[in-house]
């Protein structure tokens, strides 16, 4: 048998080896050996075993002090020469550390909102088996999707698959924002209003405070109140038991949840059961909703059962529908959104439970950014690292003739970028901690770093500051400890100069990085200027609108209007179903010679035309002096007339409900107007008249005015004199719609200032470069001033270097960031032409940031007197 | 003059005494003679690696031994330097207890 198998166990051999110092491993194998087999023969293996490891337990600290002693001298000496690196050389350990830290502040604030957003919906404990129901519709071979279902679909499928465990469905009409909501005699107009079946509790993690979660919802009156509103309703009383009124239906307090967190894709305040909906009292809000299968306005989600496969049932789905019906279903679908793809997967879902879904694209720009300007940061350490190589030469080799090895000297430089890095993760931290709640008010978000993920944030920025370390300082190690000493001492090579190539290629990325950013940021503001300058096809200056919660408003609305138009001020005063901008219902409408579909339209009276601006084109607006224009008259809107292809819309007939016995006619045609943000082409919308007394969302007023203040302050008295006791709330139109492009808004900004902190650290990298550079060539700029040149060719010497590497940057930067803006801009069905300017611009740009960098140098390079320059040879 | 520390001398004291019959295992055996405690092998290896980088000691090699698992014993012996600075080290500590005598020690 082998002698080594018959003596120490294999793992204790390793562990052995690891410890104990090379020089005497040797012997001191061989003694644990002898011992452990004499006291195996005499005692047994299982005391020879306990020996063995008590006596390892006990040479760990003896073996391992040589060791650490001596490398702990070394570390301290590296420790110290990089702390006198980092002191002498204060120019560049400011412009290293001042690059590193914003970087790394950068990235930490850009995974953390990466994280916050990818950690959407994930607080649910079964988010992993929650789905949501979306309908595909296929119209004319493009797929629309739609959030919102009919209310009995998902119970009929719960009946039919066991794989569906639990169904919630949940209300949120979006054409009513805000509910009135009523304790004791204080008014509240409410945003947060959700009906959902008792079920919400059970599939969703919403943890009550106060309540029993199995009965909390069970009663059709009653309701969940967030912690928050208790507060806001109740202050310190107890609420459990407390009746509210919701648009004057009576509902019972059963529970206090905690407050929905922030990254929750719906957030309620008020959670009433569904139930509620039958009441008479919410007629107007869901009329005989719950059991009609035509009536999409329910948001459906299923938990499936543990291990089920979306995939596999939503197949099912169809044929199911399809036996129910007992009838062929085309062009119509439904798939199972993950929950957890809710906030980031929805960007083009129409009727959806919240309008702050955010889009995956973004996760992406700001995870490209992130990177960019870590590249950016570590570019400039290495290319300072080596450019310096030269001044350090002698270091390494010294180092190296007295006896340094290859890899303690990569040990040494490592450890350098490392000690360099730790002061930099703690200018980072301070300033993540700084830029936090700015960053929170720009991009809207909530995200903080708080006791939960403070310890993620700690580790990642531990985590990304040694990677950083160790790309930035590996290529500077690796070129530094090649040195060969016999060259250096003797005073031969400088072999910094040789690795030009080398830095300029990276001055080139760089700055390639820096221009495509600015050329996104700035082709991305003029697309934003273009959203809200474009003519929409209606007016959107001049107008507020007054959103409509009652019914009071209703009934009194000729009165107020009469009463408003007293005022020259006031142009006009018109009502509608809806506004542009705002989600706009569809009804199935059956145009002569086409089929019958869901198409856009709204209800709006006579003056509703004239007062936002539209033009008529063909026809005539509504008019008080043809009574059937109530009934049966229809303006059309020119993608409509295209669709339905009829040269002259004027005339056409047009059945509401598919409906043949309408007598309803086309009787003009609107110009185009953006009813929806540019992102989407203008679709078909059809506008019919409101009967009178009906109801209607908006009142919206035209206005001329010189003094804007006193204007909105004599509308608000008149109102309160009709309805006294309700707030008086109002939008501008061209704010209304601006908003928008909120979301383009928010990364426009934020992206803009990432943007600008990458320039400066690019540009402070330059600088050092260059000063770097300069330094080096004190001496040839000193013979040349004695030879006759001048202060301005010699700044023209030392400019053009950089010049060109920015120049060639430029070509680079160019076809990359015009692909990637031209992908950007796809989401928008109405867009600028990149202009060539915007190119020109952005490389002017840098190029007048690199020159100001270099300036500074290469001016006070050419100012020395050359006799300082040239005396100490 | 170099004086030696006391695991040190302890170490080399013991290789002594063993007259080159002094490896790992017998000099372990020796310092728990000589002081009453069983020293970790960790514990003894730190001041041998000492002193032979001090060339106190010198090694030599015995055949490999099966019970050793297949290893040689690494014989330590002293050098004459080694001798020298045992001498060296033990006139500074005569010297150091010059003029205290027992009886002052016992008045404590």
């Amino acid at each position: 048998m082998d002698p080594i198998n018959q003596s120490l166990p294999k793992f204790s051999v390793w562990l052995l080896a690891r410890i104990i110092n090379r020089e005497v491993r040797y012997s001191a194998l061989g003694d644990f050996a002898e011992i452990y087999a004499e006291i195996r023969d005499n005692e047994g293996l299982c005391s020879a075993r306990i020996w063995l490891w008590k006596q390892i337990l006990k040479s760990v600290p003896s073996f391992l002090a040589d060791s650490i002693y001596w490398s702990g001298a070394m570390l301290k000496n590296y420790f110290t020469t990089a702390l006198r690196i980092l002191k002498r050389q204060k120019i560049y350990s400011f412009i290293n550390i001042t690059g590193l830290s914003l970087s790394l502040a950068c990235c930490v604030l850009i995974t953390l909102y990466i994280h916050f957003e990818l950690g959407y919906d994930g607080f649910h404990d079964k988010a992993d088996n929650i789905y949501r129901i979306i309908e595909i519709e296929t119209e004319s071979g493009k797929k629309q999707y739609s959030a919102a279902t009919p209310a009995p679909l998902a119970p009929a499928l719960s009946e039919e698959f066991p794989e569906i465990v639990r169904v919630v469905r949940i209300f949120h009409p979006s054409w009513i924002e805000k509910w009135r909501i009523s304790y004791e005699d204080r008014t509240y107009f409410e945003e947060g209003v959700f009906f959902a079946d008792p079920s919400i509790l059970e599939v969703f993690t919403f943890p009550l405070v106060q309540g029993q979660q199995e009965n909390a919802l069970r009663e059709p009156h009653s309701m969940i109140i967030t912690k928050e509103m208790a507060q806001k309703y109740f202050g310190h009383s107890n609420p459990l038991g407390k009746v509210l009124s919701i648009h004057g239906v009576q509902t019972e307090i059963t529970g206090i949840a905690q407050n929905v967190p922030s990254n929750s894709h719906f957030r309620f305040k008020f959670l009433v059961s569904l139930a509620a909906l039958e009441n008479p009292r919410f007629r107007n809000v869901a009329h005989n909703m719950l059991n009609n299968w035509r009536s999409h306005n329910f948001y459906s989600y299923l938990l499936l059962r543990e291990g089920a496969s979306s995939v596999e049932l939503q197949k099912k789905f169809l044929p199911s529908l399809e036996r129910h019906f007992n009838q062929k279903i085309s062009d119509f679908d439904l798939y199972l959104q993950p929950l957890n793809e809710v906030h980031l997967h929805s960007k083009n879902f129409s009727y959806d439970i919240t309008d702050t879904n955010s889009d995956i694209a973004y996760v992406y720009i700001f995870s490209t950014i992130a990177l960019f300007i870590l590249i950016i940061a570590c570019i400039n350490y290495m290319n300072l690292t080596t450019a310096r190589a030269a001044n350090r030469a002698r270091e390494v080799g010294t180092r190296k003739i007295v006896g340094a090895s290859r890899a303690q000297l990569i040990q040494q430089f490592l450890g350098e970028s490392i000690v360099l890095l730790f002061i930099a993760v703690m200018i980072a931290f301070i300033l993540v901690s700084l830029a936090l709640p700015v960053l929170n008010s720009l991009a809207g978000s909530q995200f903080s770093v708080n006791s939960k993920n403070l310890l993620y944030t700690l580790g990642l920025m531990l985590g990304a500051s040694l990677i950083l370390g160790s790309a930035a300082g590996i290529y500077p190690a690796l070129f530094l400890s090649t040195f060969q000493p016999l060259n250096i001492l003797r005073g031969k090579l400088y072999p910094g100069v040789r690795r030009v190539h080398f830095r300029k290629t990276l001055v080139v990325i760089q700055f390639a990085i820096s221009i495509s950013l600015i050329i996104a940021t700035l082709a991305g503001r003029s697309q934003l200027e273009y959203c809200m300058s474009r003519n929409l096809g209606f007016d959107k200056e001049n107008v507020i609108s007054i959103p409509v919660r009652d019914v009071q408003t209703i009934i009194k609305f000729d009165s107020v209007k009469h009463n408003l138009l007293q005022n020259p001020e006031i142009l006009n005063v018109a009502r509608s179903s809806s506004l542009p901008g705002k989600t706009i219902g569809r009804r199935g409408f059956l145009p002569e010679g086409h089929t019958w579909a869901p198409r856009y339209s709204m209800f709006v009276d006579h003056d509703f035309i004239p007062t936002m601006g539209m033009e008529i084109k063909e026809g005539r607006n509504f008019s008080r002096e043809f009574s059937t224009d109530v009934e049966d008259a229809y303006i059309i809107n020119e993608a409509a007339s295209d669709e339905f292809g009829w040269d002259s819309a004027v005339g056409k007939r047009l059945f509401w409900k598919g409906d043949r016995n309408n007598k309803g006619e086309v009787i003009g045609v609107v110009k185009n107007f953006n009813f929806k943000s540019l992102h989407q082409r203008i679709e078909p919308v059809i506008l019919h008249m409101l009967p009178e007394r009906s109801g209607f969302s908006y009142m919206t007023i035209r206005i001329r005015t010189q003094n804007m203040l006193n204007l909105l302050e004599g509308i608000k008295k008149s109102w309160e004199e009709f309805f006294p006791g309700a707030p008086f709330e109002f939008f501008f139109m061209d704010a209304h719609m601006n908003r928008l492009y909120d979301a383009e808004m928010r990364l426009g900004k934020v992206s803009g200032i990432f943007t600008f902190l990458s320039v400066v650290v690019s540009c402070l990298g330059v600088f050092g470069l260059a000063s770097f550079l300069t330094e080096q060539r004190t001496k040839e700029i000193g013979i040349r001033k004695v030879l006759g040149a001048n202060s301005i060719s010699i700044v023209m010497l030392l400019s053009k270097e950089f010049t060109k590497l920015v120049i060639l940057s430029n070509i680079i930067a160019w076809p990359i960031a015009y692909y990637a803006v031209q992908k950007w801009l796809q989401n928008f069905a109405y867009r600028i032409d990149l202009s060539v300017g915007t190119f020109l611009l952005a490389g002017f740009l840098a190029i007048a940031i690199t020159l100001f960098s270099v300036e500074y140098q290469s001016i006070k390079a050419s100012l020395i007197n050359p006799a300082h320059a040239l005396r100490s040879e | 003059m170099e004086v030696l520390s006391r695991t040190e001398e302890i170490v080399l004291l013991s290789i002594w005494k063993l007259q080159g019959n002094a490896y790992g295992v017998t000099i372990r055996k020796q310092i728990f003679k000589i002081t009453g405690k069983n020293w970790s092998i960790g514990a003894i290896y730190a001041p041998l690696h000492r002193v032979e980088k001090k060339r106190l000691v010198r090694t030599i090699k015995s055949d490999p031994l099966p019970e050793r698992g297949g290893r040689s014993k690494v014989y330590y012996e002293i050098t004459p330097k080694g001798k020298k600075t045992l001498l060296e080290t033990k006139k500074v500590h005569d010297s150091l207890w010059v003029g205290i005598s027992a009886l002052e020690f016992e008045r404590e």
